[in-house]
């Protein structure tokens, strides 16, 4: 057989593969930055490395889902603990990292981190301030253009047109509650006026998101608007809120009614068996709730109650949700572990050093993201800042 | 097929598949080594195998490097299978453990081939579907090009630098800022 070389001087041997089996080969590169290169190589690794089917592919392959923990932030960077989050917390292959933004003033937004989504981070200096955008593997970043008024409540891929979008929830009469779009770069107005709660203002985002519906857990932690005219009704205050993430409408959600009886009852959205569920956690005793029906909020039914190993571990209500697993940190002893719901035992704890002496309770871990890293080129990344 | 096995068993375990190179040449292998391929088994299985296997992508250098990994890799599976029942556990596993690294070893000495031939291999084994050795192979060259730069990369394979002054820009915009 021969070979029929485009130039007879500069024969690869690589011009004899096809694109599969070059994807083959660069789905085997171990890191990232290395994929990185590849795309830098010429048109045809480029145009593999970038396809939806290789990003899919690397990431199953080497981007485990991770646990990120900011631990400070310096003028242009922040250094962020990253745990793989495979079954349980994968203390071995736990990594400090620092993500550097491209200028200091201009980023100077990204304080705190505050959402997690497809391969992408949320950063903002305060609720309602501008926010930054950033793939951490592909070390890209945009600044989006501040909202006056309207909080930041959620960060989703909109499956019907693949954008990336941002729900801003208003507390201001005048105000409306809109929904951003990182590809189409603007915003329009929801249709439904849906009483705004300033639970948005909760960081990080703390919603579950269970079938392309974001859920917020509301009480106690939620304030409600003083506005006489869109004042939530009393009842509502306990409900979950819910956000379909297709049609972009809210819906409310009874809790179960033993829920939420003593104020010293933690509550944690989760999803076991596919169904929603709601842990309850309280003295070191923990009931899980699970919703059968998802579209009826009368079918809660208590799947367990056990005993957890301390009576001081408390759920993480931050944006980590995983399924049949919640996460709980004992806020005494600075630690964390993976409490499996299936197995009704928690997963080995990981330490942290604490700012605080241990004996002092202090999350550590009240900002704490689930991430898993993706190679996606979005074009969003290649307009310019607002200025 | 004819066969001059003394017993059934013996006849089945024997039985013999001829693979045909794009050069015309025969190799005579076992069925359990030929199944290796993904495509061999699907040909099997669909009884067009009578007469020969034609190879017309593999040429009989390829091929006879490719059929010395399938022999060792068919018996380190036939191993796995018909593993006896009278050995304990303890003994088993350090039977197990010794056959593995063999199994390393070998792969090792396999991949110390040219890079003409390793190309070959990969392209053997891509159209025979040999998930072993298309792994085996593919690993070596995405360790060749790691943690080097794209100019080392193209140098190193003489690609040739086919991309647009646009795209040029867009790469130095995607790799301004590090994240370690």
């Amino acid at each position: 057989m021969t070979a029929i070389a485009a130039q007879p001087e500069a024969s690869t041997p690589f011009g004899c593969l096809n694109d599969d089996v070059v994807a083959e080969i660069l789905l085997r590169l171990p890191s990232a930055d290395d994929v990185l290169h590849c795309r830098a190589v010429c048109k045809a690794w480029r145009r593999v490395t970038s396809s939806p089917v290789f990003v899919a592919a690397y990431s199953r392959r080497h981007c485990p889902l991770e646990l990120i923990v900011p631990l400070g932030a310096m003028a242009r960077e922040r250094v962020l603990d990253t745990i793989p989050l495979l079954l349980t917390l994968d203390e071995t292959r736990r990594r400090r990292r620092c993500l550097q933004a491209p200028h200091r003033r201009r980023y100077s937004s990204m304080a705190s981190l505050i959402g997690s989504c497809d391969g992408l981070l949320l950063f903002e200096a305060q609720p309602g301030s501008a926010h930054v955008v950033c793939n951490p593997v592909t070390k890209q970043w945009i600044m989006l253009p501040s909202c006056r008024d309207s909080y930041v409540c959620g960060f989703y891929l909109h499956r019907p047109s693949g954008e990336h979008r941002l729900l801003y929830l208003s507390d201001d009469q005048h105000g409306s509650h809109h929904v951003y779009s990182l590809e189409a770069a603007e915003a329009h107005q929801l249709e439904q006026a849906f009483p705004a709660d300033i639970f948005c203002s909760q960081r990080p985002l703390d919603c579950l998101n269970y079938r392309g519906k974001l859920h917020w857990q509301q009480h106690p932690l939620a304030l409600f608007s003083c506005n006489i005219q869109y004042r939530v009704q009393e009842e509502d205050t306990s409900k979950i809120v819910a956000f379909d993430t297709e049609s972009e409408t809210f819906r409310r959600i009874s809790l179960a009614p033993l829920i939420n009886r003593n104020p010293e009852e933690r509550l944690c959205l989760t999803e076991t068996d596919g169904k929603l569920a709601m842990a309850a956690i309280e003295q070191g005793s923990m009931d899980l709730w699970v919703l059968q029906d998802y579209n009826d909020d009368g079918t809660w039914t208590r799947r367990l109650r056990v005993d957890l190993p301390h009576p001081w571990l408390l759920p993480v209500n931050a944006g980590v949700h995983v399924q049949d697993m919640i996460l709980l940190e004992d806020c005494w002893n600075h630690s964390l572990c993976m409490y499996d719901l299936k197995a009704t035992r928690a997963l080995e704890q990981i330490q942290f050093d604490g700012h605080q002496p241990v004996g002092i309770p202090y999350s550590i871990c009240r900002n704490a993201l689930a991430f898993r890293g993706s190679l996606k080129r979005h074009a969003f990344f290649d307009r310019q800042d607002p200025k | 097929m004819a066969s001059a096995g003394s017993g059934d068993e013996k006849a089945a375990a024997a039985a013999m598949i001829t693979l045909i190179s794009s050069d015309n040449e025969k190799f005579e292998v076992t069925e359990a080594t030929a199944t290796l391929s993904q495509t061999i088994r699907h040909m099997i299985e669909d009884g067009c195998t009578d007469g020969g296997v034609p190879l017309p992508n593999v040429t009989s250098k390829i091929l006879a490097r490719v059929i010395e990994y399938c022999k060792k890799h068919a018996t380190a599976a036939a191993g796995e299978e018909g593993s006896s029942s009278s050995f304990s556990d303890a003994a088993f596993l350090e039977v197990d453990r010794a056959f593995l690294e063999e199994l390393e070893e070998f792969d090792d000495a396999f991949l110390e081939v040219d890079r003409a031939t390793l190309f070959d291999l990969i392209l053997a084994a891509n159209y025979l579907d040999i998930k072993g050795l298309l792994n085996l192979t593919c690993q070596k060259v995405a360790d060749s090009v790691k943690g080097k730069t794209p100019e080392q990369i193209r140098e190193m394979y003489n690609i040739v630098n086919d991309l647009t002054p646009e795209e040029e820009a867009e790469i130095r915009r995607e790799t301004q800022w590090a994240f370690e």
